[in-house]
């Protein structure tokens, strides 16, 4: 595998297309950050701009993304200076989060298409989601806390949410990686899909919302998943 | 009532309500679990045990296998019934109690904080226990 990390975004028919093809599974390096922040302004100008029915996230190989190099993110943080006593984050951990939180807050829908391994920061990228489908085979996990620290991208935050408080404990607590169905089963995915069926899926979802409602607002995310579930059951 | 505390762990069982947790001895656990038979009762008026649970500085797990809702909905989580030894020291496994507390805290933030607050937390234990793996200090 070549060794640039290619993180595009694309727009078809009012979707953003945001495809991330680095090297090692998508792995977080700083060099992967880096550009992971670019694009996420990008996207917040195109958002600004109006007229944007929905965006997807996927992997473009095999994984979504196995996430940080803990040993950099190590490194990058003994440069980073945090006390309790002044309160102050740094202020590169603020910027690196508000990229990833923001997401959340879009309005269109963002769904991530999960294949493959989608871990640790990673799988932040898929928890600040509004919705997130699963392909079989595709296994998820937070396994921060058995390096010794937590997700700080609102992998916490976000797994309660959408997870509940046991699962996203375990979840965070444990570190283990779950399988696709158990994702599904306790809420961490919406909607479970064949192999190759998770970008269709997202773009059936994304025509819904859009055909279904004027507007998409972010507050009231589980509403319209819910809808287009109870739809396809009909 | 029996009480079993380790480091990680305060395991209550042999209660008829809920109330009695208020004035027992719990130490200072990560998690409180409850053997609650289905029977366990809470009074649902009893605003004392509402700040229990609310303020409870570790996680609350009812282990019950048909709780009732009174009882269940104060607890931040139930989980199966009986032994809860292998569930806890997988929860745990390869941590220390103030790594466990790290993660706790946010956990314990989301019973009455927004989300916001969820992710500020999470932040600060980050950059803690970042510093205690880096060799740095822990803040304990």
């Amino acid at each position: 595998m070549s060794d640039t990390i290619n993180i595009e975004l694309t727009e078809e028919n009012g979707v953003l297309s945001f495809v991330m093809n680095a090297p090692s599974n998508n792995i977080m390096s700083a060099a992967f950050l880096e550009k992971f922040e670019a694009v996420m302004d990008q996207v917040a100008e195109r958002a600004a701009k109006g007229g944007i029915k929905g965006m997807i996230i996927r992997g473009g190989g095999r994984h979504f993304s196995v996430g940080a190099d803990v040993d950099a993110l190590s490194d990058r943080s003994q440069k980073e200076s945090y006390s309790d006593e002044d309160g102050i984050l740094p202020a590169s951990h603020v910027r690196q989060k508000a990229r990833f939180t923001f997401l959340r807050d879009l309005p269109f829908p963002v769904i991530s298409v999960i294949t493959g391994f989608c871990i640790g920061s990673g799988s932040e990228i898929a928890v600040n989601s509004h919705y997130r489908i699963i392909e079989k085979n595709a296994r998820v996990g937070q396994p921060e806390s058995t390096f010794g620290i937590l997700p700080a991208l609102g992998g916490v935050a976000r797994n309660i949410e959408i997870c509940g408080m046991k699962n996203a404990y375990e979840l965070v607590m444990t570190g283990e990686m779950i399988p696709a169905e158990k994702a599904y089963e306790i809420g961490y995915a919406d909607i479970f899909a064949d192999k190759k069926q998770g970008v269709p899926e997202a773009l059936s979802l994304i025509e819904y919302i859009s055909e279904n409602y004027e507007t998409f607002s972010p507050a009231r995310f589980r509403e319209y998943i819910a809808a287009y579930k109870q739809s396809r059951e009909a | 009532m029996i009480i079993k505390t380790d480091e990680f762990v305060t395991e209550v069982s042999g209660i008829a309500s809920l109330s009695e947790l208020k004035d027992a001895e719990l130490g200072t656990p990560c998690m409180l679990i409850v053997q609650g038979s289905d029977s366990l009762s809470a009074d649902s008026s009893d605003k004392a045990l509402d700040d229990f649970f609310l303020n409870a500085p570790y996680i609350t797990a009812l282990a019950a296998d048909s709780p009732s809702g009174d009882a269940a909905s104060r607890f931040d989580m139930v989980i199966p019934a009986g032994d809860t030894s292998e569930y806890t020291a997988q929860l745990f496994k390869d941590k220390t109690k103030w790594q466990a507390d790290q993660i706790n805290a946010c956990f314990i933030a989301a019973r009455k904080g927004s989300q916001a607050d969820i992710l500020d937390c999470e932040s600060r234990a980050f950059y803690r226990l970042m510093a205690a793996k880096n060799g740095g200090s822990d803040n304990e």
